[in-house]
């Protein structure tokens, strides 16, 4: 099985199956992703179109000292932050676009259990770049340096935010744990 | 692995989110269209080294044309001998044209234009002074020796 910088290679000396091989690597990846950053499942179809269209047009610049992962993960954060992220009323209020879709697309997307996600918790609690460095290590299994070039952000800017992220949903996840442990207590005993 | 990873991934797995075939034929359709935009873009790269070579024949092409045309065009020498044989030699005769003679009431003086007579006397005046510095040297070589 080739890598992804030997089929960006091939696609580069004008392989379109090399790169087709590409886009059905990533593309429900990137998707699941998007649908992260972006406010709603049509502005995701949009980011993942425009993320692919923009990579193949601009393969010839890739440089091989990034990972092609990191590379296309950089386009879709810039493509979704082009999405428009929410509608200026007359008053100047800003108003959500999924304000209709619960907490947007991620929401319809959770299959549901007893549990809450960690993930709407991580979207509710952290800053849009925090949560996607934490995606990107955590999900994507991206390395820290990496996540920090993919975000455009200094390296130690990754590992505090990242920390202070850890810290805010350890928290919550404890919480959480405590809160069943009381219920199953209360249970127990009630 | 700690419990919070562990959970992140648990978690991640369960957003189900899968592209739609509406959405996958999409992203071919565009990417076929970038394709070929991209084909078009690439091109113009090929054009200046073809129309390079192009423009380089056709200048030369024309450089060569204009020189033989030239060549061919030069016999001009013998142009201009045939000119000047067409051209009457001067003569001192002045002809004036019949209305310009009024007959008898009045003659017409005619005389013939001097032109060399100032170079003439110049000419004189040279050989004058000549022979005077002829005699001054002759008279000084008698004195000296």
């Amino acid at each position: 099985m080739k890598t992804d910088e030997q089929l960006v290679d091939a696609a580069q000396q004008g392989s379109e199956a090399a790169f087709s091989e590409l886009v059905l690597r990533y593309r429900e990846k990137l998707f699941r992703f998007l649908l992260t950053r972006c406010t709603s499942h049509a502005d995701a179809e949009d980011a993942i179109q425009d993320t692919f269209v923009n990579a193949y047009r601009y393969l010839d610049s890739f440089n091989p000292r990034w990972r092609f992962s990191t590379w296309i993960y950089r386009i879709a954060i810039r493509n979704a932050m082009r999405q428009p992220v929410g509608v200026q009323q007359a008053d100047g209020s800003h108003v959500d676009a999924f304000a209709d879709e619960g907490s947007g697309p991620l929401d319809q997307c959770i299959v549901r259990n007893d549990r809450e996600n960690l993930w709407l918790t991580a979207k509710q609690v952290l800053a849009p770049d925090a949560f996607t460095a934490m995606w990107l290590h955590y999900v994507e299994d991206m390395p820290v340096k990496e996540v920090s070039r993919a975000l455009n952000r200094s390296l130690s800017w990754t590992k505090v935010t990242m920390l202070r992220g850890r810290k805010r949903l350890t928290q919550d996840l404890n919480r959480e744990k405590t809160g069943s442990a009381t219920k199953a207590g209360s249970r127990s005993y009630g | 692995m700690d419990d919070l990873k562990t959970r992140l991934k648990q978690d991640a797995d369960e957003i189900q989110a899968s592209t739609s075939p509406e959405l996958r034929a999409r992203i071919d359709a565009s990417l076929h269209a970038a394709r070929g935009s991209k084909a078009v873009t690439n091109t113009p790269a090929t054009r200046p080294v073809s129309l390079w070579w192009v423009s380089s024949v056709t200048g030369l092409t024309a450089a060569v044309l204009v020189i033989s045309l030239m060549n061919w065009k030069s016999p001009v020498e013998n142009e201009t001998q045939d000119l000047s044989a067409s051209v009457p030699a001067p003569t001192n005769e002045v002809s004036l044209p019949e209305e310009w003679i009024p007959g008898d009431k009045f003659l017409l003086n005619v005389e013939q234009a001097d032109l060399t007579r100032s170079l003439e006397e110049e000419l004189l005046n040279l050989q004058s002074d000549l022979e005077k510095a002829k005699e001054n040297v002759e008279r000084d070589v008698k004195f000296a020796f």
